[in-house]
């Protein structure tokens, strides 16, 4: 291309070469093994060391496997009705922090960043500490087994929520909540016709941050997980034990596709809202 | 219509801890006026502006609207309206949806929501841009939108926070009259608040001047004017040549002041204020000659000080007996030469019933 000629602008680091091999240093660093995993999936031998043809019978053998299948299912469960509630929770507690001044404040706003900050090892055990002594941790039926590990994703993804959401409240202009009571709207109108539509990215970034925690928790899950209730990540681990099979590979690149499906989704509704940061 | 004033505020306080930063007023807002809050900053205009709308709770006194008190009644149920400073047009939400939104939340039935939105753009003039987002207009459009947004709900009473001050001058200039002119047509009660004296005196009916908290004086523009009652209304409203001034007798429809630089001085005596701490003239009611003017005339000779040229006047300040006062002379005639020029002797004359008695 013609304006790729001459000495590079000031801006332009991406024609320097040592920089363009730092830079593909790192995407290699970070996405090889990722590369790897996705296409020894199709490797048509039983050792996975060296490749020895294409084949998607791995992928059959893995929708094959009831108990994988079952943990699959599992994850995205609770995956999916974490992330909800968080989502929610955190939002809220983001919108209380922000618009009111109470007693106690700052401890409130403190023990929000607890679990955050908290081992997950500590947590895991206090939660099935927890769990145990209400005696919710065993001879439950299906769905409502699943309860504690819910209960446990939620209680360290929403304070993640709220901290996005926190974070792109500071940028609010305190005048459009006023402007639409000013009109007529009650509180709960100009939380959903002004706030939430202002909030959408922040929203939607705490919520698949919360989802992309709860589906890769090993720790939390191990520990609140009853003997019959076994999340994906768990299963995976217990399979690895015996030697990573392409079954595995198979298994994970599905989730990686999952995931990479529900990012893309998410920055499309991320995209920012028209009009704003002009002004 | 009923002879109860649009607005009534008996003894309005509202303290920031100590500081109070509305300080007991009590006024009247005749319905349809075009009401102006004219102050300097920080004065406490908006503050009572937000109280009006319900933004802030008075630490006192109270507030009818419409004969109805408004204590306790949050903003989304008071029959008013405000278009706010920064203009807080919704982002995303295109021109249509932003003036639709206040009838839609209060529940009015689609096709009427249709009717008014389109009837409030053709006012502000914004037909065609019902599916513009705020990004694509620009400032005087976003202006006019909040006011589309605030007028299509018919209030009893639009308040507006210097709603001018972001425009270019010459946008400015026009928008002012449009406000005029929609005020005349929708015959809403507009309460606006401005630091801008000419904008104040061109647009309003009313005009309080604030200080500190307190009104000082409502008048119409011209009475603001010609008979301010106060220092600081004179001097804040436009320029003004201030003596300090006694009462030295009264009777006989006159009334007879010792005023320091000019010596004793008969006036007229009209509606003499109670007190008379001073007197003051205004520029152009000042005449700047070379020889002494006729008889009739208060006279104070002096040396010319500065000339400064306006375009289409110039002011000439003058110095006599240690002071500075100053004179506008209108150029009204593109041959006109300066008669004088600076350190050249000179009178500075005017009319005794030109004189403002201020009383504090
Ligand atoms: N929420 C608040 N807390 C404390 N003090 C406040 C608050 N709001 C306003 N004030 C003070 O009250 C006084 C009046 O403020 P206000 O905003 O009404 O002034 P203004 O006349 O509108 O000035 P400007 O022309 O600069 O807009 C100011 O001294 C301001 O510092
Ligand atoms: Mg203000």
């Amino acid at each position: 291309m013609a304006e790729r000629r001459g000495a590079p602008g000031p801006l332009e680091y991406t024609r320097r070469f040592w920089v363009r091999a730092w830079l593909a240093a790192t995407f290699l660093f970070l996405y090889a093994p990722i590369v790897i995993l996705v296409v020894f999936s199709f490797n048509d031998s039983r050792r996975n060391i060296v490749w020895r043809g294409f084949t998607t019978k791995y992928y059959a053998k893995a929708m094959a496997n009831d108990s994988l299948i079952e943990a699959f299912t599992n994850s995205l469960v609770v995956a999916f009705l974490s992330t909800l509630v968080s989502t929610v929770l955190g939002t809220l507690l983001a919108l209380a922090l922000w618009r009111f001044r109470f007693p106690g404040k700052p401890v409130v706003e403190g023990a929000n960043a607890l679990p955050i900050v908290i081992p997950e090892i500590c947590m895991g055990v206090s939660l099935l500490v927890f769990f145990s002594s209400i005696g919710l941790m065993s001879g439950i039926p299906w769905p409502a087994s699943l309860t504690p590990i819910v209960i446990g994703h939620i209680a360290f993804s929403f304070p993640f929520v709220a901290v996005v959401v926190r974070a792109r409240l500071e940028g609010f202009d305190r005048s459009l909540e006023e402007a639409s009571k000013d009109l007529g709207a009650s509180e709960w109108q100009t939380l959903r016709y002004v706030m939430i539509p202002f909030l959408k990215p922040g929203i939607v970034a705490g919520a698949l941050l919360a989802m992309t925690l709860s589906l890769d928790d090993f720790v939390i899950t191990f520990f609140t997980s009853g003997p019959e209730t076994i999340t994906f990540p768990i299963k995976i681990y217990s399979m690895v034990r015996f030697g990573a099979t392409p079954e595995v590979n198979a298994a994970s690149t599905v989730l990686i596709a999952i995931t990479l499906l529900l990012t893309v989704i998410a920055m499309r509704m991320q995209a920012p809202v028209r009009g704003e940061g002009k002004e | 219509m009923s002879g109860i004033p649009i607005v009534r505020i008996e003894g309005l306080t509202k303290r920031f801890g100590e500081f109070a930063a509305v300080d007991a007023v009590s006024l009247e807002i005749p319905r349809n006026a075009f009401f102006a809050l004219l102050g300097p900053s920080g004065c406490g205009k908006t503050t009572l502006l937000r109280m009006l709308a319900g933004f802030e709770q008075p630490s006192e006194g109270r507030i009818l609207i419409d004969g109805e008190e408004m204590a306790g009644v949050p903003p989304n149920r008071r029959p008013v309206n405000m278009v706010f400073q920064s203009y807080a047009v919704f982002p995303h939400m295109t021109v249509a949806e932003n003036v639709a939104y206040g009838l839609k939340v209060t529940g009015v039935p689609r096709p009427e929501i249709e009717r008014r939105v389109g009837e409030a753009l053709r006012m502000v003039r914004l037909s065609g841009f019902e599916r513009r987002r705020p990004d694509q207009l620009s400032g005087g459009q976003k202006q006019r939108v909040a006011l589309a947004r605030a007028l299509v709900k018919r209030p009893k009473l639009l308040l507006l926070d210097e709603p001018l001050s972001a425009l270019d001058r010459k946008l400015r200039e026009e928008m002012q009259l449009e406000l005029v002119r929609l005020q005349h047509e929708v015959g809403i009660t507009f309460v606006i608040v401005t630091h801008d004296q000419g904008e104040a005196l061109s647009m309003a009916t009313h005009v309080a001047v604030m200080n500190q908290g307190r009104v000082l004086q409502i008048s119409d523009p011209r009475t603001l004017y010609e008979q301010p009652r106060s220092r600081f209304v004179a001097d804040f409203i436009g320029q003004v040549n201030v003596f300090e001034a006694r009462r030295v007798a009264a009777g006989d429809g006159e009334l007879r002041l010792a005023v320091d630089g000019i010596g004793e001085l008969a006036l007229p005596d009209e509606r003499p204020p109670e007190k008379v701490v001073a007197v003051a003239v205004r520029p152009e009611k000042m005449r700047v000659s070379a020889v002494p003017p006729e008889e009739g005339r208060v006279t104070i000779a002096g040396r010319v000080g500065q000339i400064a040229y306006f375009g289409d006047h110039s002011r000439v300040f003058v110095e006599a007996r240690g002071r500075r006062l100053v004179c506008i002379r209108h150029n009204r005639s593109r041959r006109e030469e300066p008669s004088f020029r600076e350190g050249d002797p000179c009178y500075l004359s005017f009319r005794p019933e030109d004189a403002i008695l201020l009383s504090s």
